[in-house]
């Protein structure tokens, strides 16, 4: 089975090519862009019915998961995320861990268990609608970002702001600091970081979704009786 | 006419080269830029036939494709009283490519958001998609592109062309044009109810025989989803 | 100090490598990571003066008023810095011969050695989304911009019509003119075009490539319905 990444870092799209009779992807429901006639796909609810409602409640992704499994050599799976930006991929090794935002998970090779009940990182990220999941190897992880991926080591220590970490490989430990003093976090704009130390690295975001959900929210569509006239009157308008 | 697109696939633009007396007809609000010898007229995107009926019969098409099609009402176009540039983007994130048609080659269908510029020779008639359109969220109506010349289409994402040998499957909100040499039906993704409902994809359109089709990276509905937790 | 502007054009991010002492402004919240010894200082309004209090703050028009200096204590200590959106980032580098007018949400950051005036221009107008509000940046050193969309750079030295969203920069030998898109209101008005700006003169232009205001109405109309 091959696998290739396009148009990275603005539109990351993985591109799948099945070769032989075992080849088989995990992927996110809705992520599927296209496939080759033939290419099976079989929906289920990962980990049985209550860890998958479980994940479900605790926001930022689906409860299915689908697997794509190929019928003939050369088929080919397009696979591509929500937001725009990069999509990357690590290897684990088996009961090697990687822990990753839960908005940010693709697709899986491989075995990787990908498990929500991991505690640890449920603070880092209070105050948005994703969490962090822990997926153990072995297999390839695919993750995609709000934004270009950087990819930091940690061992000299690095201070990540909160809605910019995607995830970090095992090795890495974390602490959580306010930024600056009082005024600076109502004022300077930043406001609970990551202290990263350790060994190995962290995969920072280029982009906020805070930011994001600040910026659309006065575009959102408003449920009342007047929205008909609101539409018709931007129709004349030619926006 | 001459054409350059730049800074794809995340935030292309197309540049225009335009000499005396060439134009181009445009999606209302694309223009970016322009150099002051290449001027703008406005018109209701309905096609250009004339007299009265036909124009309450364009604002009613035009009208429509508002609100189902996802287009604005108004083409602008633009034309050079002396050489010129003009530089033109649509509103999404997204790549832009160039399609030159002509007369041998098969019409293209395109998705109605993902109109941007065409050549005066270019006719983009609205088309109903049929019953088979109704099951689709992204709208019932495509643009049937014929004629001769250039025809520029962009997308949310970016743009790849897939060579149809036979069968391929595309989820509808990534579809952003193909050629009407090939079949198409529009379904569930999955089998059954299940299917429908838990597999998280929306609907997919299956292509069968041979030609070309433009799919775009990203979804717009895809988006909302993933940012609606947040909101 | 050293800027290296990466993932151009949309998810641009502008690593900053700077040496014990050096330091440089940015505005609130451009901070991703930092590396190495820095200390962070919050400062008041990027200049002073009443008419700062006066300006209102759009979503992403207006300037926060609020910016980090990051100052390095150690050797190559380094900083990413990014803007609130989707887009491309330039380092364009400024000196005597000439200003800066950059347009309200494009300043990222720059070293003290460059000054920030803010100038409001006060022009809305009822066809135009975005209020054309400037910072006027002079002295000298790198100042970091950002935009919606990709960034192009034109050495201009004659006209050009900009349609007003889609300006995130220019110099001072260059002149503007608002006026209405076609010639006459409610073409300009259904041509979706609004005001344009007619730029006349020579120097150093940047555009961008996608309007903030038209990728907000199209993305957030699929977005969930605020209830009322």
């Amino acid at each position: 089975m091959r696998t290739e990444i396009l148009q990275s870092p603005a539109f990351g799209m993985l591109r799948v090519t099945f070769e032989m009779r075992d080849d088989r992807i995990v992927a996110e429901a809705g992520a599927m862009v296209g496939h080759t006639a033939g290419v099976k796909m079989t929906t289920e609810m990962q980990g049985g019915f209550l860890a998958a409602a479980k994940r479900k409640l605790l926001g930022g992704e689906t409860i299915f998961k689908n697997t794509f499994t190929g019928t003939k050599p050369g088929q080919e799976l397009l696979l591509a995320p929500g937001p725009q930006g990069d999509l990357q991929s690590i290897k684990l090794r088996a009961g090697e861990s990687f822990t990753l935002l839960s908005g940010a998970y693709v697709a899986h090779t491989g075995d990787v268990k990908i498990d929500t009940k991991w505690q640890g990182a449920r603070s880092i990220l209070s105050g948005t609608g994703f969490f962090m999941l822990q997926a153990t190897g072995p297999g390839e992880l695919f993750f995609a970002a709000y934004g270009g991926i950087e990819k930091i080591d940690v061992s000299r220590g690095v201070l990540v702001d909160n809605g910019h970490i995607v995830g970090f490989t095992e090795g890495a430990r974390y602490e959580l600091k306010q930024f600056g003093g009082f005024r600076s976090f109502f004022l300077g704009g930043e406001g609970v970081v990551c202290r990263f130390i350790g060994t190995g690295h962290v995969y920072v975001q280029t982009r906020n979704v805070a930011n994001l959900v600040s910026f659309l929210t006065p575009f959102r569509p408003v449920k009342g009786s007047d929205s008909t006239k609101g539409k018709l009157f931007d129709a004349m308008k030619g926006d | 006419m001459r054409h350059r697109i730049e800074y794809g696939p995340a935030f292309a633009w197309l540049r225009l080269r335009l000499n005396a007396g060439e134009s181009i007809d445009t999606e209302a609000g694309s223009m970016i830029a322009r150099t002051p010898s290449i001027g703008m007229t406005t018109r209701l995107n309905a096609g250009r036939s004339v007299g009265v009926l036909s124009w309450l019969w364009s604002l009613i098409v035009a009208l429509s494709r508002k609100f189902l099609g996802g287009e604005t009402m108004f083409i602008n176009t633009f034309t050079a009283q002396d050489d010129g540039e003009l530089a033109l983007a649509p509103a999404l994130g997204g790549d832009i490519v160039r399609r030159r048609l002509t007369p041998n080659l098969p019409p293209l269908i395109v998705q109605t958001g993902s109109y941007l510029a065409s050549a005066p020779g270019v006719s983009a008639e609205l088309m109903w998609s049929g019953l088979r359109g109704l099951l689709s969220r992204e709208g019932l109506f495509f643009l049937r592109c014929t004629g001769e010349g250039d025809l520029f289409i962009c997308a949310h994402g970016g743009i790849t062309e897939i060579e149809c040998r036979g069968g391929y499957v595309v989820d509808t909100g990534h579809i952003v044009a193909f050629e009407a040499s090939l079949d198409y039906e529009i379904g569930a993704a999955g089998s059954g109810i299940k299917g429908l409902v838990a597999s998280g994809e929306g609907l997919v359109c299956t292509f069968s025989g041979v030609g070309r089709i433009w799919i775009q990276s990203r979804n717009i509905q895809a988006f909302a989803t993933w940012l609606n937790p947040n909101l | 100090m050293h800027i290296d502007v990466r993932h151009r054009p949309a998810e641009s991010v502008a690593h900053v490598k700077m040496n014990a002492g050096e330091s440089i402004r940015a505005e609130s919240g451009a901070m991703l990571a930092m590396v190495g010894g820095i200390k962070v200082e919050t400062n008041g309004p990027a200049s002073s003066g009443g008419l700062l209090k006066s300006l209102k703050r759009k979503v992403l028009g207006a300037e926060s008023f609020f910016t980090n200096t990051f100052k390095a204590t150690d050797n190559d200590a380094a900083v990413w810095l990014a803007p609130r959106l989707p887009g491309d980032m330039v380092v364009h580098e400024v000196n005597s011969s000439h200003e800066l007018m950059v347009q309200g949400g494009s300043f990222v950051a720059a070293p003290m050695s460059v000054s920030i005036d803010t100038r409001f221009e006060g022009l809305g107008g009822l066809f135009s989304g975005e209020g054309l509000f400037f910072l006027k940046i002079h002295g000298h050193g790198p100042v970091v911009l950002n935009a919606f969309g990709a960034i192009d750079a034109i050495d201009l030295d004659g006209e050009l019509i900009v349609d007003t969203g889609h300006l995130v920069a220019f110099t001072s030998g260059v002149g503007y003119t608002v006026q209405k898109a076609a010639d006459d209101w409610l073409t300009s008005l259904l041509s979706g075009e609004g005001l344009v700006l007619h730029l006349k003169g020579k120097g150093r232009v940047y555009l961008q490539t996608r309007n903030p205001d038209e990728y907000g109405k199209a993305a957030g109309r699929h977005l969930a319905p605020i209830e009322h």
